[in-house]
């Protein structure tokens, strides 16, 4: 239930706000495992996920304000401040070169997680079984130059050259990718 | 604004949030941020569903159970700085310091009415005297990229590591937005603290060596978004000359 998830994280951050180390465990609770998965397949590496991660809490601890409510839900926010911590990070250590010899396919929609004793919110599983069957259904292309970007960390330029296509390519199938991904992630009004 | 417009701006705006900008987009990304968006309900919508959806996109990467001392290693750092705020607490103690040193005259009278308040009065400004006050002290004037005069200076001596940061006239940063202070070697920069001004004035301590850096900046970046490099707009910079 999304809604009760979201509810959940707005009173964790009220009280987070207020100095609450039990609600600063509550959100680690929950959205840890999350961060550092994204954090490892962006950085492909444990060490430099482990760092993203702690870093991307603290600044939360410190700076709860930073998260508007107004502007969306706050694992949304979350997640991206801990992408935006990996991608720097695999800029900063300048691994991009080896990290395009990484696979850079999801798992097959339905496939299992490979990390064991993650305990999650079943609205979670289900969004993520959500996210990657959407992500399957975009046309290749589109679908290409996402992951390059957001799990390879990679800028649109970096993408251009290495798929020998216009940036201007790269910029309009991106749009194209998110809102196509977009529409199929909205919730119905039914 | 015409339709072709707007899609320039969306195509900035899923870039942006996909982190996947870089050079003359990622500044054009930050000037439609910081001046377009704001006033544009359409704009707005737009980049909070892109966001939205690239916080799923998070989602597919699948959970991994994190190291276990990750949680101790957080209690402990908490532990250690309570609920500290990237705030310049006690800068108006710094201030108090810093302006005795260099000569600026100005508000010595409402410092200390501002400070009766504040806790270990007595030990920070007798550090930052101790501090100042020590022979061989230099200080850097800063170029500034906004049109209304502000002045930022910091004040170190080679070899300690502390550097005291002090301005005036010194704009609050965006909504949502925090100063943050660099330090660059052969063009390496690492960050070292986010702050905002208190009405108008800055005066903060910071543990850097200075003289082993030769530039020093300062940008504008967003609040809680920690930063590899210097992405936001640089407001203040300076080159470090070497000591003769």
């Amino acid at each position: 239930m999304p809604d009760e998830s979201d509810r959940l994280d707005l009173e964790c951050h009220r009280r987070l706000r207020q100095g609450d180390r039990g609600a600063f465990e509550e959100l680690y609770r929950r959205y840890a495992p999350g961060a550092y998965g994204l954090a490892l397949r962006v950085t492909g590496q444990e060490l430099l996920a482990q760092e993203v991660v702690h870093d991307a809490f603290l600044a939360l601890w410190r700076a709860p304000e930073a998260f508007d409510p107004s502007r969306g839900a706050f694992r949304s926010f979350f997640l991206s401040l801990v992408h935006h911590r990996a991608v720097d990070t695999v800029r900063r250590e300048e691994r991009l070169r080896r990290r395009t010899e990484r696979q850079m396919n999801l798992p097959e929609p339905g496939g299992e997680d490979v990390a064991e004793g993650v305990v999650e919110e079943a609205w979670l599983a289900t969004r993520r079984k959500e996210v990657r069957e959407a992500l399957l259904a975009l046309p290749d292309e589109q679908r290409k130059v996402l992951e390059m970007a957001y799990y390879g960390g990679e800028t649109q330029a970096q993408i251009a050259q290495e798929l020998g296509i216009p940036l201007g390519t790269v910029k309009t199938r991106t749009l194209a990718a998110m809102r196509k991904l977009r529409q199929m992630l909205e919730p119905s009004d039914e | 604004m015409s339709e072709s417009d707007h899609q320039r701006i969306d195509e900035l705006i899923a870039g942006h949030v996909l982190r996947a900008l870089e050079g003359e987009d990622a500044a054009e990304a930050e000037r439609v941020l910081a001046e377009h968006v704001p006033t544009c309900p359409r704009c707005r919508s737009i980049l909070d569903e892109l966001e939205e959806t690239a916080g799923d996109l998070a989602l597919a990467a699948g959970p991994a159970p994190p190291p276990e001392l990750l949680l101790t290693r957080l209690h402990r750092e908490i532990r250690e700085t309570g609920h500290e705020r990237r705030r310049p607490v006690g800068s108006w103690i710094w201030m108090a310091a810093a302006v005795t040193v260099v000569g600026l005259t100005v508000w010595n009278a409402v410092l200390h009415t501002r400070l009766s308040n504040e806790m270990d009065t007595k030990r920070r400004i007798s550090t930052a005297m101790g501090v100042l006050s020590q022979p061989g002290y230099r200080t850097v004037s800063f170029d500034t990229t906004r049109k209304a005069p502000s002045h930022m200076r910091a004040a170190f001596r080679p070899g300690d590591a502390r550097v005291v940061l002090f301005g005036s006239n010194i704009p609050d940063p965006k909504p949502g937005n925090v100063y943050r202070l660099w330090v660059g070697r052969q063009g390496h920069f690492v960050p070292r603290g986010d702050f905002a001004p208190e009405e108008g004035l800055v005066a903060l301590l910071f543990p850097i060596d200075l003289s082993r850096y030769d530039e020093i900046l300062i940008t504008e970046e967003p609040a809680g978004v920690p930063s590899a490099e210097p992405a936001g707009q640089e407001r203040w910079s300076a080159t470090i000359q070497r000591a003769a």
